[in-house]
């Protein structure tokens, strides 16, 4: 029966892949070629990492392993309990299987594979840094076995962790909503670890200083498995095959009486939780919203209609997460321009704030009219345009970044003393980029919607054609107006030398200002062809 | 211009690919007229509603609605028509009556706000209009469908399977209230595969069967033309689109 299922799906997953059309039928190669080099990229860094450290921090191997085993644990929790909440309750076959005359252990092991695959891709990617430590320290071939095996072990153990947690979380909550909180969080915790990421990589990662932190946290979780797998690679290094094997004996033990708990739990538990999933459904979620007195036009109703569901939406909000981080973090964090006590110094404070709307911008931009999904119909159904639904889409993305970038661009004025027109440039123009770039991003994630994917996240761009041509577009757009500005400023301040270089300066200012803006036309213009068509009766 | 019918279909065709879903379809239908839309699964009746609703390009053929064609002006005609599918589009992280304000916007309905809390209460949403529509069931989401599209009183209805999953008090309030846009003018095209329902609202049926209009008429002119005698319209519809073989195999499996 398990292998009937298994056949059955790779028949469906095949089907799917051969009625991709056009640039998403190479999507799964495109993916397995960025895993790859993803994977070659941590050997190789890995590698560099444990050769540069060998020598100069001798004995610290445990400290150093511990860093993958930890990416593992934060990967596995953080994408693993969704999954698990969606193949134990939310996915589509789990009512086929029930009904189906399937013994308990048949469908735990159905479940447990289901929610262990994604995982298995975690660990073979973490994998990739031990095999670099090895290569990087000269192991010997004991070493990879030890340590691939610690990988396997740990991955297996946190994922019959995650089962075990799932099925009593689902008892009290409904999976749909702890999902959606998973994945908010989840994302949080990722933004979180990424800004510590950042902050220790500008002070120096394997700095001394950094490899205390590592020890001192390795000191907290030395009990726990990430600790034991870390001390069963290290040992295996040092050839301390009677510690190693304790080792593997701790992570093997723990696997069996998670998995037998896990198990235990799936036949005692599963059923009811997956009840409440299904009751979930009839549970009521309020919400009171004060309506105008008037209809408004049709482009503000889309607007409103878009904000409305963006915040309630927090599997899409966890998505918008990253995107925010760096357009926030990079201008604080990253630029530490010259600081100086005259005017210009003070203005300059206000310089990486393009940066603001050009990152905040890509998600919700691009993802903008894909995220329509199914309910493009009610659209399709209604005498709307193209240009009120354009327009609309850019409102609703507009907005909230251009309040965003002009109290970054404000804070950013206040953190460096700037004057009182630094602020009402930050505001005014930071508004001005984040119209722009929303005008860009919409019109350019109009140009090949996909309103088949499933999940919010799969509708976004990310690092596809139509992502870097919406970064072509905005940088362009942005490029004339900040030099304007730069040109106004300087020239009011007196720093501008000759007339003529003014004068070069403004031109070349108008021509990129006149260039970016033709730009964003052009691309609105393709935008509004292929949303007319999108509207118009359809082939198919 | 009220002799123009309120829809009119001339030699009208779909293909996908090979498959012919419906083939020189000419159906009319008058203002202050149901006509039921009838067909075996597969017939080609929702392929149809799609092209009338301006949402699917026909192969061949023409559709005019209140004498707008469809293929050139699909906005104008969207207007004036009111299309709720089997399922009906909706937006789940929208209340119910969040969605009827903003299906209000989509139209241009200008003071919304009367007909809103009207329309919710007829369909006995109004305790449920401010809960988000992913918690509604599968009845009330039908519901709420048809309300979005009343909400702009459309001349013509198009209405695939309405009262699928209605209550049967539901279903009574959607027949009323079909009788009276009948009555105030409004045409109405219904898909339904309850014939009862068809038998009760339908002044005419048009049965559909692979893709091809096999009848059209009143329930009268159709038992004349299959010799039915006073047949009711299910043993009309089965002698029409061949249902008699899978009535017997239905009795050699029950036994």
């Amino acid at each position: 029966m398990p292998a009937l299922i298994l056949r059955t799906r790779l028949k469906i997953w095949r089907r799917s892949l051969r009625a991709r059309r056009g640039l998403w039928r190479y999507g799964p190669t495109a993916s397995a070629i960025i895993y790859l080099v993803v994977g070659a990229f941590t050997l190789l860094f890995g590698a560099g990492i444990a050769a540069a450290t060998k020598d100069q921090y001798p004995g610290r191997e445990t400290d150093l392993l511990l860093l993958p085993f930890l990416a593992l644990l934060l990967f596995v929790l953080i994408s693993g309990i969704s999954v698990a909440l969606n193949e134990l309750f939310i996915a589509s076959d789990v009512e086929l299987l029930l009904t189906a005359p399937l013994p308990d252990r048949v469908l735990f092991a159905l479940k447990l594979f289901d929610t262990l695959w994604p995982s298995l891709l975690t660990a073979a990617w973490v994998s990739c840094s031990l095999v670099g430590f090895g290569i990087g320290t000269s192991a010997g071939p004991l070493f990879y076995a030890a340590a691939l095996l610690a990988c396997l072990l740990l991955t297996g153990l946190l994922t019959a962790f995650n089962l075990g947690i799932v099925l009593l979380l689902a008892r009290v909550f409904p999976a749909r909503r702890l999902r959606e909180a998973v994945l908010l969080a989840g994302s949080g915790l990722g933004v979180g670890v990424w800004l510590f990421w950042y902050a220790s990589s500008r002070r120096g990662l394997f700095s001394q200083g950094s490899l205390d932190e590592v020890s001192a946290l390795g000191g907290w979780v030395r009990w726990t498995p990430p600790g034991w797998a870390a001390s069963l690679a290290a040992d295996a290094y040092r050839g301390h095959w009677l510690q190693a094997g304790a080792g593997l004996i701790a992570l093997a033990g723990a696997l069996a009486v998670l998995s037998a708990v896990a198990y235990t739990l799936f036949t005692r538990v599963f059923l009811s939780g997956w009840s409440s999933a299904r009751e979930a459904g009839a549970r009521r979620r309020r919400t009171r919203t004060a309506e105008p007195a008037r209809t408004h036009s049709v482009a503000l109703s889309v607007a409103i209609k878009d904000w409305r569901t963006t915040v309630r939406d927090w599997p899409y909000l966890s998505t918008l997460l990253p995107s925010l981080a760096y357009a926030i973090g990079y201008p604080f964090i990253l630029f530490r321009l010259p600081t100086g006590h005259d005017a210009a110094a003070h203005w300059l404070s206000i310089a990486p704030l393009p940066i603001v709307p050009l990152l905040m911008t890509s998600a919700p931009a691009l993802a903008a009219v894909s995220r329509e999904g199914g309910a493009f119909d009610v659209l399709r159904a209604a005498p709307l345009g193209p240009g009120g639904l354009l327009l609309g889409k850019t409102i609703a993305v507009a907005t909230p970044v251009a309040v965003l970038t002009a109290l970054a661009g404000m804070a950013l004025a206040y953190l460096h003393q700037a004057p009182a027109g630094a602020f009402v440039v930050a505001a005014l123009g930071g508004a001005w980029l984040a119209a722009g770039c929303s005008a860009a991003g919409v019109a350019v994630g109009a140009f090949q919607p996909r309103f088949d994917q499933p999940v919010s996240r799969g509708r976004q761009a990310g690092f596809s054609a139509g992502c870097l041509l919406y970064m072509a577009v905005a940088t362009l757009f942005m490029a004339g107006s900040v030099l304007l500005a730069a040109v106004a400023i300087l020239t009011a301040l007196g720093k501008l030398g000759s007339m003529g270089g003014r004068v070069a300066l403004l031109a070349l200012g108008l021509v990129l200002f006149m260039l970016g803006l033709s730009a964003v036309v052009a691309v609105a213009g393709v935008a509004l062809d292929r949303l007319r068509r999108l509207l118009e009766p359809s082939d198919a | 211009m009220d002799r123009v019918p309120a829809i009119e279909t001339r030699g009208l065709g779909k293909r996908f690919g090979e498959t012919e879903a419906v083939r020189d379809l000419n159906l009319s239908v008058q203002r202050g007229e149901i006509v039921g839309f009838l067909g075996p699964n597969g017939a080609g009746k929702t392929t149809t509603m799609r092209m009338l609703a301006a949402l699917l390009k026909p192969s061949e053929g023409t559709i005019r609605i209140a004498g707008v064609d469809v293929l050139r002006s699909p906005l104008e005609a969207r207007r004036v028509v009111g299309f709720v599918p089997e399922t009906p589009f909706l937006y789940e992280k929208l209340s119910g009556r969040e969605f009827l304000h903003f299906t209000a916007g989509l139209f241009g309905v200008r003071q919304p706000f009367a007909q809103i809390e009207n329309l919710l209460r007829l369909f006995e949403l109004d305790g449920r209009g401010d809960d988000l529509v992913e918690g509604y069931s599968r009845g009330m989401r039908q519901k709420l469908g048809l309300a979005g599209v009343l909400l702009h009183e459309p001349e013509v209805l198009l209405l695939d399977e309405p009262t699928n999953a209605l209550d049967p008090r539901s279903a009574r309030t959607v027949k009323d209230l079909l009788l009276g846009l009948r009555e105030r003018g409004h045409a109405v095209l219904l898909s339904t595969h309850v014939l009862e329902i068809a038998e009760q609202l339908c002044g005419r049926v048009a049965i559909i069967d692979a893709g091809a209009l096999v009848a059209s008429g009143t329930l009268a002119e159709l038992r004349e033309r299959t010799g039915a005698g006073d047949a009711s319209l299910e043993d009309v519809f089965l002698r029409l689109t061949g249902g008699n073989e899978e009535r017997e195999l239905a009795r050699y499996l029950a036994g």
